[in-house]
């Protein structure tokens, strides 16, 4: 790095530099200091953009600002989205009428994921209630959000809607279910349907932001100029991973800036998923004045760069790792287990030894290709467990992108809390979820004390819930409950009563109103059990924002809060509603072991010293995710509209994900991979991923030409 | 690998290169131990030349038991040879497993997504259970009336609403018809193409319009849940393969080798895709023609078998050597073939066996036979033999031999689960130690069943029931790992024991001992001695804390709830495996009914802790069973297979279970309230076959061809439990359980059984 970084000088803050290499060669620890070079220099921070794939990875970029004496300054760190939204809000008059959009003077209503699959819903949910969608074994939400994804993929690649059908229908071709080309014919129907809905209604999704921006505010001149008035300076991350609308405003914006550093990794092209282009951000480079190519790994020891060249090698790859020497047994431990638990009681184990041998928590993740609740709670619960038998404290933290807000234990209660408030509603509560609600929002009841509780004074009238006063509950079980639970219960009771009272001579108040008020003025207070409970806290202030944001968007003037709120709770209690919200800053950079799916690590900009990687029998490390709706590959941009999608393109693909995942992983590695296998995997099935044989190669010395040491490395 | 010794016909097969080969093997001559060495011998050569990333041989058996007895054989082997990752190179599947993998790596081409479930036995059964109940209720009556015999007119109410009779019978029918049109290949909709454009004057085929609407319905039930289920997997696989060339072509690059274990239960489907997958190339099957016992009411047929060894292009070998038995019994076995294949009164079950002989190994054979063995037959002309005599003769005999024989390894083998059951009894009873190798271990029950109770107390900890689940909980998990941890603790301890389970379950102020107030003591609230000793007070604090913790988990998903018990509850893998798997069965119960709480789940797990369920993935089969010394192992005669004792009881052996197509003979598949002794099973399926033939359809003539089929299948069941003895066999025979209601309905011993004892008789006066 040193060599590298030694070279910036003013006169590269004012070139516009491609910058290259594999991960782990301090390419981003560079564009940070390029970047607070820039501000040391003068240049006022509200013209520098910096544009990232997605806002995780702009992460150290938040840091070094953060951490500088330019943290109070406004730097515009924005994903192509955030900078596309920004405008369209600025410029709404000017394209409201030519992409169509019916009320061209009423403002713009952003949809998120949660808005959007709710108005896809909508339009979707009749035509799969008639069996269109019967040649596809799919689960309704599933249906809903593949088909949002199709828009996406056509405003992202620049073809127009009606092109999705055709080119799913040709990539299928002739010889397979001839079902499918109707079942695709039938999701575009339904996704243009959904676009004159958002146009009538002045909706924007995640596709009609990227076509205002690309079709309609990109070639306008006014607002051409408006991006060179306020802006000078460009850094943009990790474009291998962006999308092809972003790679063309980087292109557009570089040579009319002052100054631009355009970073790319060449192993990265994990966001395929979500549009990521990797080869078309190469064509970047012929924007810029320099390429510089950076090589040598600031990250890996010598037995792990010898691993990677292993891996290099039985993967096929030309790239050559600068250190093949080494002996493998340091870089790596494998471990296989019958059962899955088995293998993660391993892991655990051996995670909870480095951290009672001194190593930081915060230098160990566990990766596997998915994380489900399951898993993660068991890791997390157990690790957290055998490290307090050790007098350790040890924290986790994980990212779950696919856990339903409802799972969580307050979102629950406060529904339940809701739904006592809200009699109109006229949801049926079990005695059991009082019971939580109470256990949960009571400081000092036990599970016992509150069953009790909520089995004296709980009861249904009609549409009413009832809860009577402790006052009224005989003498001897006010004493086995105790008068302390009895007193703050009453608190809760009275807080509820005088809501719902006001509500019939006022009218009611939106959800996340009455959630903001029960938190804030009853639950997050001594004495109850949201006071000084950050988690719930965190949880708690998601749920409000979800809801806020639903009504946002859905009742922007009604005031119909009793449908309003009932719809939304509906929508939380069928799991429709993920559990959103990143991490803070603060909590990344907790010292704790961090659980994640494999990808997700990878785009956080993040080298650790140790990695666990779970479950490496599965096939998930090297298979995409099947959606028998859309195609990721299939609709991009350069992919041959008459090309049948074949297997050996799957396998390729198959192999090329493989490979970038391996590859990226061990390339944000200091010290050691514990490799953990699971002979049955989580179903109960045997398990024989593409990852487990390239082990075998790789590290499992049976290659011809694999070196001795790696032949004995192996734990049978 | 270089100790191991092969016989000359075992080396034959070891040496094999490369083609089509076809082993037919006799029971106990190494056929599996020969597979095995093979697999690996063939890994390793894909392991020499480099190839292990991309090919790897295929070993396909019938039964998951088998398929983990020879992953495991196959991994020991390997295990000698340095650097091999544990089953890389090879895998061991039944052919729904491999289905899976198939259709698991491609969902796409067949219209599933990449997290497309496979619904196991308890939701299918529910999901059939429910279409064909509504179906009943509408028209039950009308199909009834159509099959009943005229002497059960008056009982067709009783019939058709008692879930035994009619609904029974109907579901098997429904059961057989998804699976057979499965089988075929084909769609309900195809079917219903078939049967509305029949002639309007064919002969009306009522059972396969009833099939076939169930399959419509159940089919539908299965797509609301963007689910498949075992049988459609066998399906998918097939059109997955058929419709991509290329993915056909990299699994046949994959699958280098495919060897078919148990061949002779393979099916038209298993047959169809193995051929496919070895494009008609490297492939050998080993099979023993004459322990097909899976072919009732299945897909299995041994014809597959029989016809590959007699195919152009492959070439056959024997494995008719076995060393497992002594003289005695494989010359019983012999003879019960040679009498089937020349002599058995109804020639059309002359074919019932393949005619071979099982020859002993040579005496310096490392596995050489037994020289000491006996083969009795319990039999005396004009005897009559109670149920109840049977059980007592067994353990009379059980009870002698035992103490003498510490060493050596025994078997009570019975046709059916429920004779089974009855025996168990007795032998718990009598205080006689045994395994059960029944419907599912008692180990899988026990699990769910801890974890039930865990969440009943969980479920509802304020009233009496909660707390006399917590007493339960104290004798039957906490007592047992902590002061009962020895096999025989003192009494004092189990006075203690039930002191402390006596005051938690009369405690009506459990909140108390759960979770004091601050300065009390936990044990104020309980009636217990004052002056306790420490120890005693320590064990019972750590209990209650461990309680308190589980209790306040309450908040947590189902999933979770049940994996933070399972943490302190479990110690034994397979158990911590078991209760992973049922968190995820809750937590997919939860997803489809967002209204389930506690109560529901631990409905659930009483079904499954009650037997009524089984579970995806951890069955009965998970781990080869090996019989230990000085324990009886109680197993029907299908579970046994693969299995061998020292000494080996067969009950039962009359003719109900083992008919052989005589007059006087009754079968389990004929209902006595359905006319002229049809079998509907076999009409129903008789009917789909005519709708895809466009024969015609004779009522009865299925049923009658379902007599010989079965009693040949019987034939091979008793040949099967003959042979699981290495030593010595006694067989006995019962007059079945409705001998009291008169003499019609009471069994005689099984004709084969009959004839053994002639030859035995014979023997002793030459």
């Amino acid at each position: 790095m040193s060599d590298f970084l030694s070279q910036i000088d003013d006169s590269r803050l004012n070139r516009r530099t491609f910058l290259i290499g594999p991960a782990g060669t301090g390419k981003t620890t560079y564009a940070t200091q390029h970047l607070l070079r820039l501000f040391e220099r003068g240049v006022p921070t509200d013209r520098v953009l910096v544009l990232t794939p997605q806002i995780t990875i702009a992460r150290p970029y938040q840091n070094a600002v953060h951490g500088s004496a330019f943290g109070g300054g406004t730097v515009s760190i924005l994903t192509l989205s955030g900078l596309a939204r920004r405008l369209i809000e600025v410029f709404w008059g000017l394209i409201a009428e030519p992409m169509g959009f019916a009320n061209p003077g009423a403002e713009p209503i952003f949809l998120n994921v949660e808005t959007a699959q709710y108005y896809m819903a909508q339009v979707a949910q009749p035509i799969i209630d008639e069996g269109y969608f019967d040649a596809v074994n799919v689960a309704d939400a599933r249906i809903v959000s593949q088909l949002l994804d199709n828009l996406n993929r056509a405003a992202l690649t620049r073809f127009p809607v009606d092109q999705v059908a055709e080119r799913l229908i040709n990539a299928w071709g002739g010889e397979r279910d001839s079902r499918r080309p109707e079942v695709y014919r039938k999701a575009a129907e339904i996704a243009e349907a959904f676009r004159a809905r958002c146009k009538s209604q002045n909706l924007l999704d995640f596709s009609l932001m990227l076509e205002s921006f690309r079709a309609h505010l990109m070639p306008d001149p006014s607002v051409q100029k408006f991006i060179l008035d306020y802006l000078d300076y460009l850094i943009a991350d990790n474009v291998e991973e962006d999308n092809p609308i972003a790679h063309d405003f980087i292109a557009w914006f570089t040579p009319r800036a002052k100054g631009a550093l355009v970073i790319c990794d060449t192993d990265g092209g994990y966001r395929n998923f979500l549009g990521a282009d990797p080869d078309h951000a190469l064509d970047l480079e012929n924007v810029c004045d320099e390429t510089v190519t950076l090589t040598e790994s600031k990250v890996m020891s010598m037995p792990i760069s010898a691993l990677a060249a292993s891996f290099n090698r039985v993967l096929g790859r030309t790239f050559e790792a600068q250190s093949v020497s080494a002996p493998l047994t340091e870089a790596v431990t494998l471990k296989t287990a019958r059962f899955y638990p088995q293998m993660l009681d391993w892991a655990i184990e051996e995670a909870v030894k480095l951290v009672e041998s001194g190593v930081s928590p915060r230098e160990i993740v566990f990766l596997a290709p998915f994380l489900n609740d399951s898993m993660r709670f068991t890791l997390s619960y157990k690790l957290k467990a055998l490290a307090a038998q050790k007098g350790i404290s040890l924290e986790t933290l994980s990212h779950r992108p696919s856990r339903a807000l409802r799972d969580e234990p307050p979102t629950r209660a406060m529904i339940t809390f809701a739904a006592l408030a809200h009699p109109g509603w006229k949801i049926r509560l079990p005695i059991e979820d009082v019971a939580d609600a109470l256990y949960q929002g009571i400081e000092g009841i036990d599970p016992v004390r509150a069953r009790l509780l909520a089995e004296i004074v709980y009861r249904r009238q009609g549409d009413n819930h009832i809860l009577s006063p402790f006052a009224k509950i005989n003498p001897d079980m006010q004493e086995r409950i105790t008068y302390l639970a009895g007193e703050r219960f009453d608190q809760l009771r009275e807080w509820i009563e005088s809501y719902k009272a006001q509500g019939e001579y006022e009218g009611l108040m939106p959800v996340d109103y009455f959630w903001r008020r029960l938190f804030g003025e009853v639950l997050s207070q001594p004495g109850y059990g949201f006071h000084d409970n950050l988690e719930a806290g965190r949880v708690i202030a998601q749920l409000i924002d979800s809801a806020q944001g639903f009504r946002r968007v859905l009742y922007p003037v009604g005031s119909d809060w009793e449908t309003a709120g009932r719809e939304y709770v509906s929508f939380v209690n069928a799991r429709l509603l993920p559990a959103l919200s990143p991490q803070r800053w603060f909590e990344e950079e907790a010292d704790a072991i961090f659980l994640a799916p494999a990808s997700t690590f990878l785009l956080r900009n993040r080298v650790v010293d140790y990695q666990f990687w779970i479950d490496c029998g599965s096939s998930g490390w090297s298979e995409r995710l099947e959606q028998p709706l859309t195609h990721p590959y299939v609709l991009r941009r350069d992919y041959p509209t008459d090309q049948v999608w074949s297997d050996e393109l799957e396998e390729d693909t198959q192999k090329d994900a493989l490979y970038r995942i391996v590859i990226g992983l061990t390339r944000r590695c200091r010290k050691q991979i514990y490799l953990a296998v699971a002979d049955l995997g989580e179903s109960g099935y045997e398990q024989r991923g593409m990852l487990l044989r390239v082990l075998q190669r790789a590290v499992g010395g049976t290659d011809e030409t694999s070196t001795s040491e790696s032949s004995d490395q192996v734990e049978p | 690998m270089a100790a191991v010794q092969f016989r000359k016909q075992q080396a034959d097969i070891i040496n094999y290169k490369g083609g089509k080969v076809g082993v037919s093997a006799v029971p106990g001559s190494g056929k599996t131990f020969t597979l095995s060495h093979l697999a690996a011998k063939l890994v390793t050569r894909l392991s020499r030349r480099g190839a292990l990333d991309t090919e790897e041989v295929l070993i396909v058996t019938f039964a998951n038991a088998a398929a983990n007895s020879i992953k495991a054989k196959i991994a020991e082997i390997l295990a000698a040879q340095p650097g091999m990752l544990p089953h890389v190179g090879y895998r061991v599947r039944t052919l729904h497993g491999l289905s899976h993998d198939i259709v698991r790596e491609r969902p796409s081409l067949v219209g599933l997504a990449e997290d497309f479930q496979i619904v196991d036995e308890r939701v299918s059964a529910k999901i059939l259970d429910e279409v064909v109940s509504t179906w009943l209720r509408v028209r039950g009556g009308d199909l009834l009336q159509r099959y009943l015999h005229p002497e059960q007119e008056s009982n067709l109410p009783r019939l058709l609403n008692h879930e035994d009779n009619f609904p029974a019978l109907a579901y098997n029918i429904a059961d057989q018809f998804i699976r057979q049109a499965k089988d075929r290949e084909l769609a309900p909709n195809t079917l219903r193409t078939l049967i509305d454009s029949r002639p309007k004057d064919a002969p009306l085929l009522p059972l396969a319009s009833f099939g076939m609407e169930i399959y419509e319905a159940y089919q539908r039930g299965l797509q609301m849940r963007g689910a498949v289920d075992f049988n459609d997997l066998v399906r998918m696989a097939l059109a997955a393969l058929n419709s991509d060339s290329h993915y056909l072509k990299r699994l046949q690059t994959r699958w280098r080798f495919i060897l078919e274990d148990e061949a002779q239960d393979s099916s038209r489907m298993q047959e169809k895709l193995l051929r496919l997958l070895s494009s008609d190339t490297n492939w050998v099957r080993v099979g023993d023609p004459n322990q097909a016992i899976n072919t009732t009411f299945t897909t299995a047929n041994p014809i597959f078998l029989r016809e590959f060894l007699e195919e152009r292009g492959v070439k056959s070998f024997k494995l008719s050597q076995a060393g497992r038995s002594a003289p005695p019994i494989i010359d019983l076995a012999n003879q019960l073939v040679r009498w089937t294949v020349n002599e058995h009164p109804t020639p059309e079950l002359r074919t019932a066996f393949l005619a071979q002989d099982i020859q002993p190994v040579k005496a310096d054979d490392p596995r050489a036979n037994p020289v000491e063995g006996k083969a009795f037959v319990n039999y005396r002309p004009g005897e009559k033999v109670t149920p109840e005599r049977e059980l007592e003769m067994v353990v009379a005999s059980l009870e002698k031999w035992l103490p003498n024989n510490p060493d050596k390894t025994v078997a009570v083998l019975v046709p059916e689960n429920s004779r089974g059951f009855k025996l168990a009894e007795l032998l718990r009873e009598r205080g006689l130690p045994f395994e059960e190798l029944l419907r599912s271990t008692s180990a899988t029950r026990d699990a769910a069943a801890r974890l039930r109770l865990a969440l009943e107390m969980i479920a509802s900890p304020a009233t009496l029931t909660g707390a006399s689940k917590l007493g339960t909980l104290y004798r039957d998990f906490w007592f047992k790992r902590h002061l009962g941890a020895e096999s025989e603790p003192p009494e004092e301890f189990l006075q203690w024991r039930d002191g402390v389970v006596k005051a938690l379950s009369n405690c009506r102020r459990i909140e108390g001992f759960l979770n004091p107030p601050i300065g009390v003591s936990p044990l104020a609230v309980l009636d217990l001695p004052t002056d306790l000793e420490d120890h005693y007070r320590a064990d019972l604090e750590d209990f209650r804390a461990m309680m308190a913790r589980w209790l306040s988990a309450v908040s947590l998903p189902i999933d979770q709830l049940s994996l933070t018990i399972g943490a302190d509850l479990y110690s034994d893998p397979v158990d911590i495996a078991l209760c992973y798997k049922i968190a995820q069965l809750l937590r997919g119960m939860a997803a489809a009914d967002p209204s389930a709480r506690l109560p529901q789940f631990v409905e659930e797990l009483d079904k499954i802790s009650k037997n009524q369920r089984k579970f995806l993935g951890f069955d009965d089969s998970e781990f080869g069973y090996t019989p230990p010394a000085g324990v009886i192992t109680v197993a029907t005669m299908h579970a046994a297979k693969g299995l061998e004792w020292d000494r080996v009881y067969l009950l039962s052996v009359n003719n109900y279970s083992f008919p052989s197509a005589q007059p006087y003979d009754n079968y389990m598949s004929e209902r006595y309230y359905i006319r002229d002794g049809l079998n509907l099973e076999a009409e129903t399926l008789a009917q789909l076959e005519t709708l895809l033939s466009a024969e015609s359809y004779t009522e009865g003539e299925a049923s009658a061809q379902a007599r010989l089929d079965y009693a040949a299948e019987r034939l091979r069941l008793l040949y099967v439990g003959i042979t699981r003895a290495k030593e010595d066999l006694t067989i006995l025979w019962n007059m079945g359980r409705f001998w009291k209601t008169g003499s019609e309905r009471e069994q005689q011993p099984a004709l084969p059984m009959v004839v053994l004892w002639n030859y035995l008789e014979g023997d002793k006066s030459r």
